[in-house]
């Protein structure tokens, strides 16, 4: 696929072969079985996070007594609870930096001799906006998982049955 | 991600009959795991190892239970146990690991682990590393320790400002606290600061010549694919590189061999990806840099030393992942990808058989 934008070499001249081409390239595509795979995809992460979340939450289950017993560990989840904070805080920052950089971009005004050239720039902004929200929302995903992969893991050094 | 052409054959490897019993390994991040992973499995060819921003051996099998799937589970030990655990205690157990080190030493899987005990090792990790928690890299400093390594022979620096990168002089790299491609980051304003390859390879050898100002010697381009056999291919890319001094080359010195392993995204044909997919437009030769600008030629020329560097590439087909051309530290490419008989530790021995041929 071309990338979008209006740069003085962006390959624009048109060959004959071009349309047919392409045309044999899309017949050669999996693109029917597409969604098929997706779903198949995402059902198997489904079933893969259901089955992990519901043995780290037995094993949680397991560790509780003995944390009860364990005077380092309230203030080793005090700190975990504090480095989530610094993580999520992190996040919120990275947001707000990427707002700022997309409203100091959007301000600017910059002259251009051609419409696809304006044109190019507001697809550019708009690239830059769905860019920032799919790192964030990556960003947050990533950093549930790792909460959730830490949480079980530190725990599960603390309960007699859950090492393999 | 990998070129969909065939790219044409290289020159092979040449052979320097080089002593094989003296050899030495470094890497950054990813390279760096590989770099314990490779010490460990082939210690008795090894006098040291220099790892930036590194875990300690088979750190990503440490919490096997959070997922039903091993590579799951392993991936998952990777991302938020070996590279950013929340807090210390939730990162890896140098403890157990090292009983699964003796485990598997005892299976003859890697060599007996009583070589370590002379070897030489130096250890990095910097305060502003947001990629690579310091908590784990202590952790490796740790189980070095544990397997016997001398505070005579550990060189462990924790304190300097600098981010995930190896640390050069050249006035075109990132500043010291960047944690950004090409991953390669100068010391700040300190005129007696040097290369940090030459303060590896200065570590690990001991008395080393000073660093040579012009090189005499030359960057081998050599071919990848005859070391791979019939096996899966493994992420390596088509070609490798080795820098051979020039007295080497001339049959005037038995050489060394020190491998020198890239970071993720470092090889020399990675292809950033934008919004998923490789960013050819954009082809950004990361690899060149790591092989020609980081010092180690320049310490290598002096000393009698080749210097390896194998490269691998970004693959992300739905059976192998690891999109960013990261060196194999969580089993993408088998099952025993810590051991003698992993796929990246094998081609990376048989490349070292040649230069000892």
């Amino acid at each position: 696929m071309r990338r979008v934008n209006a740069s003085m070499t962006d390959s624009a001249v048109a060959r004959p072969q071009d349309l047919p081409v392409a045309q044999l390239e899309l017949a050669r595509s999996p693109l029917p079985l597409v969604p098929a795979a997706r779903a198949w995809s995402l059902q198997s992460l489904v079933g893969h996070l259901v089955v992990n979340q519901s043995t780290q939450a037995v094993q949680a289950t397991a560790a509780l007594p003995a944390l009860a017993l364990d005077s380092t560990a309230a203030s080793e989840g005090v700190a975990m609870a504090e480095a989530v904070c610094r993580q999520w805080m992190s996040l919120q920052a990275q947001w707000l930096e990427g707002l700022a950089e997309l409203g100091q971009e959007m301000a600017e005004f910059r002259h251009v001799n051609t419409m696809s050239k304006y044109v190019d720039q507001e697809v550019n902004l708009v690239q830059q906006s769905v860019a920032l929200v799919s790192t964030q929302a990556t960003a947050t995903v990533r950093l549930l998982e790792n909460i959730q992969v830490n949480v079980a893991w530190w725990l599960s050094q603390r309960s007699p049955v859950a090492q393999p | 991600m990998s070129s969909t052409s065939v790219p044409p054959r290289a020159a092979p490897l040449p052979r320097f009959g080089a002593d094989l019993t003296q050899c030495s390994v470094s890497g950054l991040s990813s390279g760096a795991f590989m770099a314990v992973q490779l010490h460990l499995a082939h210690s008795s060819m090894f006098v040291g190892a220099g790892v930036v921003a590194g875990g300690p051996y088979r750190c990503a099998e440490s919490f096997r239970a959070g997922a039903i799937l091993a590579g799951d589970a392993y991936v998952q030990g990777a991302l938020f146990i070996c590279m950013n655990p929340l807090i210390p205690q939730a990162g890896p157990d140098p403890d157990r690991l090292l009983t699964v080190a003796h485990e598997t030493a005892e299976r003859g899987d890697i060599d007996p682990l009583d070589h370590l005990k002379d070897h030489r090792l130096y250890i990095f990790t910097g305060t502003e590393d947001t990629v690579v928690q310091s908590s784990v890299v202590f952790t490796t400093e740790r189980f070095y320790r544990k397997l016997g390594v001398t505070e005579a022979n550990l060189k462990f620096v924790f304190d300097q400002p600098a981010g995930h990168a190896l640390i050069t002089t050249n006035l075109e790299d990132n500043v010291l606290a960047a944690n950004c491609p090409p991953y390669l980051n100068r010391w700040s304003h300190d005129p007696s600061a040097e290369m940090q390859s030459w303060t590896i390879l200065k570590h690990l050898h001991r008395e080393l010549q000073p660093a040579a100002e012009r090189l005499s010697g030359r960057l081998v381009r050599f071919d990848q694919r005859e070391f791979f056999g019939d096996e899966v291919p493994c992420c390596f890319s088509p070609y490798g590189y080795a820098y051979v001094p020039r007295a080497v080359e001339e049959g005037r010195v038995k050489p060394r061999v020190h491998v020198a392993l890239h970071g993720c995204k470092q090889g020399y044909n990675y292809v950033d990806l934008t919004y998923g997919r490789p960013d050819r437009a954009n082809d950004a030769p990361y690899g060149n840099r790591y092989m020609t600008t980081t010092g180690y030629n320049e310490m290598a020329d002096t000393n009698g030393i080749v210097v390896l560097y194998p490269q691998v590439e970004g693959v992300d087909d739905g059976v192998l992942q690891n999109p960013e051309g990261c060196w194999d530290w969580w089993g993408y490419s088998a099952t025993d990808y810590y051991s003698q008989k992993a796929p990246q530790i094998r081609t990376i021995h048989r490349m070292l058989q040649r230069l000892g041929e």
